[in-house]
């Protein structure tokens, strides 16, 4: 890979236009990475905060009054901790079966030796320019017996078309001779599959797989209309129902007339909700910055072709 | 090795022709099958098989008819939706919340892509690279949510700001001129980072060699830009502007139903909220899938369209 930045060093020397150059583009570079990370910043300083200062407007870098008493709530709920396991079932048996489905499908079809490969390619294709619709989907869940199942939660979004097509280039290109010696060696698809080819990809392996479990570790929309059962809610719905309650507290404290206490759970529902947004993504966050290159070459991976 | 060929032999006797040699490729690569099983039997279960309820669309879904036994009502839901006033709304909000998307969207990736590219500190690169693509991965759920508690009339600190400049607190979520806005360009502090990689990818590709001829020949960094970086990128930017066209009646509804209030539905209500609703929530179950049929029919031809360019252009495309 080139850095073309490199140009700024060496032999070249900086003419007066090149240092402006410079200097305005660090500026909005820098005017845009703090924009980005001022709002992440800020959440995590007001998790912490004294809600007195953060609903005054008086917090900007660092926590002011710094108080856990949001975490300590968040600690004691019970729908929190079950939303995670969960999302922990969801997303990590979810994104195992789905990551050897799209694989084994995709090197099936990478072999010239499959029989209706090629309607099964047009197949793949199909599905990936049309599909029937929320409707017909949620009729035929429902008459399956899926609704309201962990089952449909784990299986859901299984495959996609572009990354069966992504994988089965990948494979196309592995070299004829690995399989051949395998075959010669009494190796039949499957074991070539599992011990071979998987492990010579293993970058399209680890992509998807994180592509995956991030995918089902964020999917809020499907668990919202198949799920009935407050027990099976992962972590995102459970997150969604505390952030949009902006009553409930208020309604409890009427009931007990005391005004503080009102202003005091209205306070700390806001302090809540900044938690929440932290807690909610933690896992994501802390194991996003070592598998951050992995993605990078992903996508490189999606974008070279032929 | 002779044993080996007298077994073949055996397990597959020789049968002429192409029938012959099919069916003798399908019991020789049987694992293949076992291999793509889970993968096929999802599509075939969960997008194929779901076509059957299509014809939901002209037919009058009653629950204990069932989807056999409800009666044909033709085009009947499609004249009751195009003749709703509601129907222009939606059809150009889902219209403008994409083109606004991608007009926005694909110029501040390239920008910041090429913006990037050129930071001479190996070690702030990364360290940008890495804080920018971050809220790419963070959920929806807690996109809006930050943006809910960040914009909150009451508490929140952009409001607190603009009072303390002199305004008045302004109910974000519940203002419908704003709602594109807020969508936008909450989608571009999200995805910028991230949508800027496959340029950065094409833009490491470049011959080092054009870059030094340039300077001798007195560039500015500019000019390099301008001349060398952009005709680098172009083949990609074209790829990615079609594809995006071709998907975008598919917009992130996930999104849009979250940002939505009863206050801002004006503006807010695309397509597939409006399927959703009236599918999922009214329980009108044969207008709503005739409502999705037409996206969907819509979504295919863009697609089939905008792929057929992007392969015109280039080696890419989604197929």
């Amino acid at each position: 890979m080139v850095d073309s930045a490199r140009f700024n060093t060496g032999r070249m020397k900086q003419s007066r236009s090149d240092v402006v150059f410079d200097v305005i583009n660090l500026t909005l570079i820098s005017l845009f990475f703090a924009a980005v990370a001022y709002p992440l910043l800020f959440v995590v300083v007001a998790s912490i905060s004294d809600p007195d200062y953060v609903n005054t407007g008086r917090v900007f870098l660092w926590p002011r009054g710094i108080t856990l008493a949001a975490y300590r709530e968040l600690l004691k709920a019970q729908n929190i901790w079950r939303g995670y396991a969960n999302t922990i079932v969801y997303a990590g048996f979810g994104s195992v079966i789905a990551v050897f489905s799209t694989l084994g499908l995709a090197f099936a079809l990478s072999r010239r030796e499959l029989v209706g490969r090629k309607s099964l390619n047009m197949l793949v294709v199909f599905t990936m320019i049309f599909h029937g619709g929320l409707i017909p989907l949620f009729l035929l869940v429902r008459n399956l017996g899926l609704y309201n199942s962990r089952a449909w939660m784990i299986i859901h979004s299984l495959t996609a078309g572009y990354w069966i097509m992504i994988s089965r280039t990948f494979f196309s290109r592995l070299s004829e001779e690995l399989i051949e010696s395998a075959r010669m060696d009494g190796c039949n698809e499957i074991q070539y599959f599992f011990r071979i080819a998987l492990g010579v990809s293993q970058a399209l392996v680890a992509v998807l797989f994180l592509l995956a479990i991030v995918q089902k570790w964020n999917s809020y929309f499907i668990p919202m209309i198949y799920l009935k059962d407050v027990e099976k809610f992962p972590l995102q719905l459970v997150m969604r129902n505390i952030l949009r309650i902006q009553q409930v507290g208020v309604e409890q404290a009427l009931q007990t007339g005391d005004a503080e206490s009102v202003e005091q759970m209205l306070k700390t529902a806001d302090l809540i909700k900044y938690a929440v947004i932290i807690v909610g993504s933690i896992p994501v966050l802390i194991v996003y910055p070592f598998i951050q290159r992995y993605f990078v070459k992903g996508v490189m991976l999606g974008s070279v072709k032929g | 090795m002779e044993s080996v060929a007298l077994r073949q032999s055996e397990l597959y006797p020789a049968k002429r022709g192409y029938l012959g040699r099919q069916t003798r490729n399908i019991r020789k690569y049987w694992p293949l099958y076992v291999l793509a099983a889970p993968g096929l039997a999802y599509l075939v279960l969960f997008h194929i098989v779901p076509l059957y309820g299509l014809q939901l669309a002209f037919k009058d879904y009653s629950i204990r008819a069932g989807i056999f036994g409800s009666r044909w009502v033709g085009l009947d839901h499609y004249r009751q939706f195009f003749s709703s006033w509601g129907a222009t709304k939606i059809i150009v909000n889902t219209l403008v919340l994409s083109a606004y998307s991608l007009a926005v969207g694909i110029p501040t990736n390239i920008v910041f892509a090429l913006a990037l590219n050129w930071v001479a500190n190996v070690r702030y690169k990364r360290l940008v690279q890495t804080i920018t693509y971050a809220p790419h991965f963070i959920s929806m759920v807690v996109l809006v949510g930050m943006l809910s508690v960040l914009l909150n009339p009451t508490t929140g600190p952009i409001n607190r700001l603009i009072e303390n400049l002199g305004g008045e607190a302004v109910y974000f979520f519940g203002r419908k001129d704003i709602f594109r806005h807020l969508f936008v360009w909450s989608g571009v502090w999200q995805n910028t980072g991230w949508g800027a990689v496959i340029f950065l990818a094409a833009l490491s590709s470049v011959n080092p060699e054009l870059y030094e001829s340039a300077r001798m020949d007195g560039a500015t960094k500019l000019q390099l830009i301008w001349n060398i970086d952009i005709p680098a990128i172009k083949p990609t930017i074209i790829v990615v502007a079609l594809l995006a066209l071709g998907r975008v009646m598919t917009l992130n509804f996930e999104k849009v139903i979250l940002m939505q209030t009863p206050l801002n539905t004006e503006t807010s209500e695309i397509i597939q909220t409006f399927v959703y609703k009236t599918g999922l929530v009214n329980f009108q179950i044969s207008y709503a899938t005739a409502i999705g049929l037409f996206n969907s029919v819509i979504n295919a031809s863009l697609l089939l369209v905008f792929n057929a360019m992007a392969k015109r252009f280039s080696e890419e495309s989604l197929w």
